[in-house]
């Protein structure tokens, strides 16, 4: 089955809705919001919308939520990452409409009472944060954006209360990001017709028109830039570079490369495709911080020194099919991928600073 | 009591009794004359194929002396290869659990050609450097120790299915102890591939974008297995018992309590596992928490009586087990968590209500489902079952079944399996406050006249 | 049956009737002279029996500011009963500031105890 866009302007709906159709016993609903970290205006706020989604609405406490969907055999979750807060419900097939009006109601009514924000919201963001930030490469990846895109994407991911947030900016940025524009619905398993039936006749056709808040243009980035972050326990280095849009197949089949057996190289890659722009990041992680230099330095070496990447264009090719699989992210086709040499990079030793080394060694 | 407005009052109506939607694919089964059995379910929408070979021969297949041979072979082969499966533009990926191990790679449509190639060149017919068996061992002992210093949840998983099955293969830890793997040598890994690796010991699986014929028709062009039959493996038997490995310097207390669950082909299979989503699993971070629909995780949010829980039904080809396992900070409490959790155990067999029924069930079946969201995790399914006991039920069977347990059919079987029977127990961290088997196993009734 | 949604909802009905109306409104207001409490500067929603949990949950979700003037009357109060006086008469609560600030919030802890009292014995 072919997936199938849809955008109609019958009652000013502009939402647009994508259904991929699949002979199955069970259907996923997706709501992906343009209001990630890069998104808001305050650092954590997206995290803490993301939280706050779920809770007491005005037709339907989160109580009955839960209860009403798990004897339908439904679960549902938030999650938020740079570009976007993501809504999604998977459940089984016949409990589309109930979820169809659940999702629309977390978007129009959600009650956001004062005492949630004390109770329940803030203990599970500090959660978040505290884990997340408890792992050294992840910051070392928040240190890399920062670096790289200092504002926007640069933006912290979880709240860490620096900048102080009030139920009114929560309730602002909400009222600005739930809007009919600003909004994609992804559905699988379902029909299409009864699909665009429910929503047209749902809450989501009440939200206001808005305005689409997802990056146009590529943002500005720098490079050449280093900071150092001491923590105890696993030490980790690591390098990145920013990625124009016309690049990302050659960096994909790079990830691929370095993250497969054909590269003798101890490190791990990873490649955040953002929609205007990417985020190509190198780490080096041991509990030896000796180790981490020397895995570091030999990467970095090896990679200015430039890369034949024809050998791993067939791994890159599967791998991204099996990501379209699970995420539905389009595939970029690599077959023109040739070859890489590294250029300036970002850089960040996070750990036993002492022992790793400083970007001009590299 | 007020009686609260029934849910078929709310916006939908909770119709349980539909007939579901055609299956997501139908899987086709191929014997081969030489024992091989071939299994293919396709799906065009996946843009990828899985191919893969399951052999029954995980650590069931083991003795103490060589425990961990499996795994290491597994290691040996994955490792030894990854980088050749890789040009091909394959991913090359194994797993290994008590009953069965499988080799997979997963690669673009057309590629199953190579796959089978490089499967039967690298798998059936390995051929093992006996100086890098040596190497990968060291690394294999080491990942080893980390598993036992770092996670402590699995290790006592492990050792709760090796005090309630001890003496009987089902004991031995899945990966092996670092002691047994740092004695193993490349003729271990030879015999042990020699003995189990034969054709009526193995099933092909291929999902994705796959064609049944293709596949039967390139194994049995290339795929070169010994022929010979499934090994004999002595059937796992529960005993009541426990262990503890108590240690006040870890940060919490993991404990792990459990009754003789139900194997794979018993006609209880799904009711025990709806029985265990009935009470389903718990974590205290998370805001829903508070808002579960189960008696025991109110109790457990209110008092903070646990940091995590999951209840699992485990499964094997001779025996299984029931029951939970527990992460708790608040570990003054113990004996609170464990004494209701057992109460709400013992309310299988005298008081479960129809609405927990039915929502146990629903869970289930989203679970279920869900978890067949990959080719790979569907080739998971279909071959583990396969080589384990030579059939996988198919989903509509499975949801079939699952329709079809009600509160008498839960009842029934509580009162048989879980009243009044033995329980084993593993825990470390502080389980100072973890009371003695005698305690534990008095809650698995209650005292009625 | 004493929760404060069923006092409210016995309230509301007596307001909306202009019998009961002419006859409980002069009454309470000549029992609250009686009872005094707004000499000693109490609302009365001072007087609440707090020791209970739907009570605490309340009293948790009250607003900081509401909060600490709760505790000031409080105190006053205590200081009051310990010396055996009186407010001075100016200090004493005036009709038009003894609002119910806590009833909303008890109204809503109610709603919750009560919806999940009906959820958790649902039958489908």
């Amino acid at each position: 089955m072919l997936s199938r866009r849809f955008a109609s302007s019958t009652r000013g709906f502009a939402t647009k809705v994508t259904a991929k159709e699949f002979s199955g016993k069970v259907s996923t609903l997706t709501v992906k919001v343009n209001a990630g970290s890069s998104v808001a205006s305050k650092d954590g706020l997206a995290h803490l919308l993301s939280r706050f989604n779920f809770h007491n609405t005005t037709p339907r406490s989160a109580l009955r939520l839960t209860r009403e969907s798990e004897l339908l055999g439904g679960q549902f979750e938030s999650k938020v990452d740079r570009e976007s807060i993501t809504l999604s419900a998977k459940f089984l097939a016949e409990s589309l409409p109930y979820y169809v009006n659940a999702l629309g109601d977390v978007l129009k009514s959600t009650s956001f009472r004062p005492h949630e924000l004390p109770e329940s919201v803030l203990p599970a963001a500090k959660v978040d944060a505290a884990s997340a930030n408890a792992c050294p490469v992840f910051k070392a990846d928040e240190l890399l954006h920062a670096l790289t895109f200092r504002s926007g994407l640069g933006a912290p991911l979880y709240y860490d209360g620096v900048q102080k947030i009030s139920l009114e900016d929560i309730k602002e940025y909400a009222a600005k990001v739930y809007t009919q524009s600003n909004i994609e619905i992804i559905a699988t398993g379902v029909n299409q017709a009864d699909l665009t039936k429910f929503i047209s006749d749902s809450v989501f056709a009440q939200l206001p028109a808005g305005e689409s808040l997802a990056a146009k243009a590529a943002p500005k980035t720098f490079e050449g830039a280093e900071t150092r972050f001491r923590s105890a326990g696993q030490s980790v280095a690591g390098v990145a570079v920013p990625v124009k849009a016309a690049d990302y197949a050659t960096y994909q089949v790079l990830t691929s490369y370095l993250n497969s057996a054909l590269s003798t190289l101890n490190v791990e890659a990873k490649f955040s495709q953002y929609s205007q722009v990417g985020l190509f990041t190198i780490i080096a992680k041991s509990s030896d911080a000796t180790a981490v230099a020397a895995d570091i330095k030999a990467a970095v070496a090896q990679l200015k020194a430039g890369l034949d990447l024809s050998a791993a264009k067939a791994l890159a090719a599967t791998e991204l099919a099996l990501a379209e699989e699970t995420t539905g992210v389009k595939a970029v086709d690599v077959a023109a991928v040739k070859d890489f040499k590294l250029g300036k990079f970002n850089y960040v030793a996070v750990g036993d600073v002492n022992n790793l080394p400083f970007a001009d060694e590299l | 009591m007020l009686s609260a407005r029934s849910i078929k009052q709310s916006t939908v109506s909770l119709n349980l009794k539909r007939t579901f939607a055609t299956a997501y694919g139908k899987t086709q089964y191929t014997s081969l004359s030489n024992g091989i059995t071939i299994a293919t379910e396709s799906n065009p929408d996946a843009k990828s194929a899985t191919l893969g070979l399951w052999v029954g021969a995980g650590s069931t297949s083991e003795n103490p002396y060589n425990n961990g041979v499996s795994g290491l072979l597994n290691q040996v082969i994955v490792n030894s290869n990854q980088a050749e499966f890789n040009k091909a533009g394959l991913k090359f990926g194994s797993n290994v659990a008590k009953e069965y191990t499988s080799f997979f790679t997963q690669g673009l449509k057309g590629s199953l050609p190579q796959a089978i190639e490089l499967l039967n060149s690298k798998v059936a017919q390995a051929e093992l450097n006996a100086e890098y068996v040596l190497k990968q061992r060291e690394i294999t002992a080491k990942q080893l120790e980390a598993f036992e210093e770092t996670n402590h949840a699995g290790r006592v998983f492990e050792h709760l299915h090796a005090t309630a099955f001890q003496n009987t293969p089902l004991a031995l830890p899945t990966r092996g102890t670092v002691e047994t793997v740092s004695d193993l040598i490349a003729q271990d890994l030879e015999k042990f591939h020699k003995k189990n690796y034969v054709a009526g010991n193995t099933v092909v699986v291929a999902t994705g974008d796959v064609k049944h014929e293709d596949v039967v028709a390139l194994v049995e062009k290339k795929l070169q297995i010994a022929a010979g039959s499934v090994p004999e493996i002595s059937a796992g038997k529960f005993l009541g018992s426990e262990v503890r490995l108590r240690d006040d310097t870890l940060p919490a207390a993991y404990i792990a309590i459990a009754h003789e669950g139900e194997a794979i082909n018993s006609p209880n299979y799904y009711v025990a596992q709806v029985a265990a989503e009935i009470f389903g699993s718990y974590n205290g971070v998370e805001p829903i928490s508070k808002n579960l629909g189960t008696k025991l995780s109110g109790t457990v949010s209110e008092f903070h009586l646990a940091d995590t829980y999951n209840h699992f039904s485990a499964s094997y080809k001779t025996a299984g087990l029931w029951g939970y396992a527990a992460e708790t900070s608040n570990v003054g409490n113990i004996d609170d968590l464990v004494h209701f959790t057992l109460k709400e155990w013992n309310r299988l067999t005298i008081s479960i209500s129809p609405a927990e029924v039915a929502r146990g069930k629903q869970l289930l079946k989203n679970k279920l489902l869900f978890s067949l969201n990959s080719p790979l995790a569907v080739a998971e399914d279909i071959g583990s079952k396969v080589v384990t006991v030579g059939r996988r039920a198919s989903v509509e069977e499975a949801i079939a079944a699952i329709e079809k347990v009600d509160v008498a059919a839960v009842k029934k079987w509580a009162g048989a399996k879980l009243w009044d029977q033995d329980i084993a127990v593993a825990g470390t961290g502080q389980i100072e406050g973890l009371l003695d088997y005698m305690r534990l196993r008095n809650e698995t009734s209650m005292m009625r006249w | 049956m004493a929760t404060h949604t069923s006092i409210v909802k016995a309230g509301d009905f007596i307001l909306r009737t202009p019998l009961l109306r002419s006859i409980f409104v002069p009454t309470s207001h000549f029992f609250i002279k009686q009872a005094g409490y707004r000499e000693i500067g109490l609302k009365l929603d001072d007087l609440i029996f707090d020791e209970t949990p739907v009570v605490q949950k309340a009293l948790s979700r009250l607003p900081a500011k509401e909060s600490y003037a709760r505790n000031f009357r409080t105190l006053t109060a205590a200081q009051c009963a310990i010396t055996h006086h009186l407010l001075p008469k100016e200090q004493w609560v005036k009709a038009e500031e003894d609002t119910p600030y806590l009833l909303p919030y008890l109204l809503e802890v109610e709603a919750e105890v009560a919806e999940r009292e009906a959820l958790d014995n649902i039958t489908v």
